[in-house]
């Protein structure tokens, strides 16, 4: 059987994930990196360069603060001097004084300083090239200028001579102050534009890192990508020649009942009509097979798609394996049958059901060569079957019952030609045939040629049936020259056998020569009386006294043949009982049936066939009688046991129980035997007693 | 494994009218040739089978069609209502393929086609329960 199909993931998906996505974590861990590296320096350095321009712009503040430091103190000394209101001049001084020297001092050790705009800010110490020179020897020349001016403010007034010492000091020093603040201003700017040059740098190499790693993962992409694709390509072309070139039609069934994307190019050539992607596939169907056969190939593909029955073991219930299908015959020269196969098999993705893979193939010629091979088998076995039966039966016997036997089938087939005016000749003809037929395949049993027996069973099987409808039209008897002719090919082929091994075994040892009459009857006797006795599970034993046997006439050796048939098949169907029963009846196991013919009389003959079985039981006929509804109960109570024993001759009756086999219960035999000892003017009588013995006595003139 | 023999683990019931049949199964059940599998009742027909399934609780059934009184799909409808988990092999004669699939529509799991050889029936009771053969 077939294992359901799985859908093989594409070669590179099949690695791990981690080693798939490599290049895009560490491509994107780097652009992450770059960022945050330039986001930090430009943070750190945005804030340094903030810090640069508040310096900057405190020390341009530092040098006009000088110069106002001198004009204020001036305007103090021409204030006092002419006796003119001081205050204003003075408060402005202080002011000036206190801003530049805390200006001054957060310079060299940095700290907090009122801002241009009043509010407070932050100034760092200044370092070393970058104004820090400026600054000390700045404090060297304004911390003695301070000190002269804080002489000079006292609590109430002025000091003149302080006064007059600072504007002194202030006039001499006024410009060195003023250049050394201004030193300050340049020295701190060039720190600041060099930061600022180096905030564009750290941007621009940040920015370019990044762009160089966007770059490189859209390349490696694109690369990938193309890879990919290539992948898709190739599989897509091979996928493509698949179906091109394979023999049989694939296609995907999707759980909608149409037709996938894709099929092979070998379907609309076996299905011998268009096929495309998406027509319903029942509807494909439904052309080529029965409603009742597509009922249940959709209820198969919903199985299978269900998924909860085992694929494996519902193979046998698929209805499109072997389906026999009508199509226009590829010459055009009308239709011709084809066979196909549909396997239909699970496809799953991710553990569940996507589609079925349906698989059809033209089986035609299999079938139709396993079909030739079966027959040939059929007709070597019958062949051989028919030569060995007929090797095992004397010639001069076989070439007899042919001879008769085809004479009898051309007697009936005479009969069968005859043209009926109704119903009740119709019964009588059957009635005739099945006694004719029923007696050919008693002798053919007795001969051992089993095919033909077989073949007369089959054809009493269907007389039986007509003989028990209680009309018969003339279509009924339309089936009754089809088993004649069977009979008759059959005949003449065992004809041709018989004939070629004649020619041979004269070619061989010379003409054969016949054997005794009575001692061949014992032996097919004894034959039939196994073969049966075989069937029935019981052991019988022939007796046969048959030595007077040839001393007969033709006719009567005839006739007396068939009624010893038909009395030792009775016997050993009816008479003779299983070993058990007779265990239990003191019996030996061994049934035993004497058929003997000796002289009585002048020129007269008794025949004898005995059983030592059950004996005739009247109850039982009686109750066959009733059950085959040709007689009441009150009629059959009224007959004595005698006539009750003597409605075995009756044709019809049986009391075999169940279907009929070939080798009873067909209600035909005594009434033959009655029939054809009449025909001799011979005397039957019977004598039995039940559970000891069964014997019909036959006297004839010889 | 501890070591441990486990045997007979799962209950089996065999639904056929035909004792001939059900003698058949029985036997190649004792072929070991279908391990850890011990039969706990057969029944001649549908109605039996509902009985004897509630009273022996099979894991597994191996189930006829045709049947008198009560037929096998019937049957196998009442067998998943009263044990849902219960798995059931569909034996029959392959006449009619539409009745086999009506039976797997009604909760069967699988189907082997009568006449079927030892092998074939040991290697559907070994799927049935998901072995490998």
């Amino acid at each position: 059987m077939k294992k359901e199909k799985r859908s093989s993931p594409d070669a590179p998906a099949a690695r791990g994930g981690w080693s798939r996505y490599r290049t895009i974590v560490i491509s994107v861990g780097l652009f992450l990196v770059f960022d945050l590296g330039v986001l930090i320096l430009n943070f750190t350095l945005s804030s340094q360069i903030e810090a640069d321009a508040v310096a900057v712009n405190l020390a341009g503040r530092q040098r006009m603060l000088s110069q106002r430091t001198v004009k204020t103190l001036l305007l103090t000394q021409d204030a006092w001097r002419n006796e003119l209101d001081t205050k204003p001049p003075l408060e402005e001084l202080k002011l000036t004084v206190l801003l530049f020297d805390s200006t001054l001092h957060a310079f060299d050790r940095g700290g907090q300083v009122t801002g241009a705009d009043g509010k407070p800010a932050m100034l760092a110490a200044a370092q070393p090239g970058s104004g820090r020179e400026a600054v000390t020897q700045g404090l060297a020349l304004w911390v003695p200028y301070k000190q002269l001016i804080d002489t000079a403010i006292l609590e109430d007034g002025l000091d003149g001579v302080a006064l007059g010492q600072a504007v002194d000091y202030g006039r001499a020093n006024n410009l060195a102050l003023l250049k050394l603040m201004n030193d300050l201003t340049v020295a701190l700017e060039k720190g600041a534009a060099a930061r600022a040059e180096d905030l564009r740098l750290i941007q621009v190499g940040g920015i370019s890192l990044a762009l160089i790693n966007f770059v490189i993962i859209l390349f490696h992409f694109i690369r990938k990508l193309g890879e990919s694709d290539r992948h898709i390509e190739a599989a897509r072309r091979e996928t493509v020649e698949i179906l091109d070139t394979v023999n049989e039609g694939l296609f995907l069934l999707g759980p909608d009942g149409r037709i996938g994307g894709q099929l092979s190019a070998s379907l609309p050539r076996i299905l011998r009509r268009a096929v495309k992607p998406g027509d319903d596939f029942f509807a494909l169907l439904k052309d080529m097979v029965s409603e009742s056969t597509l009922r249940t190939a959709r209820g198969y593909v919903e199985l299978l798609f269900a998924g909860r029955v085992k694929e494996n073991l519902v193979g046998d219930l698929n209805p499109l394996n072997r389906l026999e299908i009508q199509v226009e015959s590829a010459t055009g020269s009308g239709r011709e049958t084809r066979y196909l196969d549909f396997q239909i098999n699970r496809v799953l993705a991710d553990g569940m059901i996507s589609h079925l893979l349906v698989t059809v193939s033209d089986i035609t010629d299999m079938v139709q060569l396993q079909e030739a091979l079966e027959a040939a088998k059929h007709r070597a076995g019958s062949e051989v079957g028919l030569l060995m039966s007929a090797l095992s039966v004397h010639p001069a016997e076989l070439a007899g019952f042919l001879h008769k036997t085809e004479a009898e089938l051309l007697r009936i087939n005479e009969q069968l030609k005859q043209k009926h005016a109704g119903p009740v000749q119709h019964q009588q003809t059957v009635q005739g045939v099945f006694r004719s037929i029923h007696a050919i395949k008693g002798e053919a049993a007795a001969l051992g040629l089993e095919s033909v027996e077989l073949l007369a069973h089959d054809f009493e099987q269907t007389l039986s049936t007509l003989r028990e409808r209680n009309s018969i039209a003339g279509d009924d008897m339309l089936s009754l020259p089809v088993h004649l002719n069977r009979l008759f090919e059959h005949l003449s082929l065992m004809k041709g056998i018989v004939d070629r091994v004649a020619g041979l075994q004269g070619a061989m040892v010379g003409a054969g020569q016949p054997g005794d009459a009575g001692e061949s009857l014992a032996r097919d006797l004894q034959k039939l009386a196994d073969r049966i006795a075989q069937v029935q599970q019981k052991h019988v034993r022939v007796e046969a006294e048959l030595g007077e046997f040839a001393r007969l006439p033709e006719a009567a050796r005839s006739v007396l043949k068939d009624v010893a048939i038909q009395l030792v098949r009775n016997a050993v169907y009816h008479g003779i009982e299983p070993p058990n029963d007779r265990v239990h009846a003191a019996k030996p196991e061994h049934g035993s049936i004497r058929v003997a013919l000796h002289p009585s009389g002048t020129g007269m003959f008794e025949f004898i066939v005995r059983d030592d079985g059950r004996g005739l039981q009247p109850q039982r006929i009686r109750e066959a009688l009733i059950a085959s509804g040709r007689y009441r109960l009150e009629d059959v109570s009224a007959l004595d046991e005698r006539t009750v024993v003597m409605k075995i001759f009756e044709p019809g009756f049986s009391t075999a129980s169940g279907d009929a086999d070939r080798d009873a219960g067909r209600g035909v035999g005594l009434d033959v035997v009655k029939e054809r000892l009449a025909g001799l003017r011979a005397q039957l009588k019977v004598a039995t007693q039940p559970g000891r013995f069964t014997e019909f006595r036959i006297q004839l003139a010889a | 494994m501890s070591g441990a023999i486990v045997k007979n683990d799962m209950k089996l019931m065999i639904v056929d009218d035909s004792n001939i049949i059900r003698g058949r199964i029985a036997r190649v059940v004792e072929t070991g040739k279908i391990p850890d599998v011990s039969v706990v009742g057969m029944a001649r027909n549908g109605s039996e089978a509902l009985r004897l399934c509630q009273e022996r609780q099979p894991d597994l059934v191996t189930m006829d069609l045709t049947m008198p009184e009560m037929d096998g799909i019937v049957c196998t409808e009442g067998l998943v209502q009263i044990k849902p988990d219960v798995r059931i092999l569909v034996v029959s004669a392959l006449r009619d393929k539409a009745t086999a699939l009506e039976a797997l529509q009604k909760g069967a799991l699988g189907f082997v086609c009568k006449p079927f050889t030892d092998d074939q029936l040991a290697g559907a009771l070994n799927e049935l329960m998901e072995r490998q053969t």
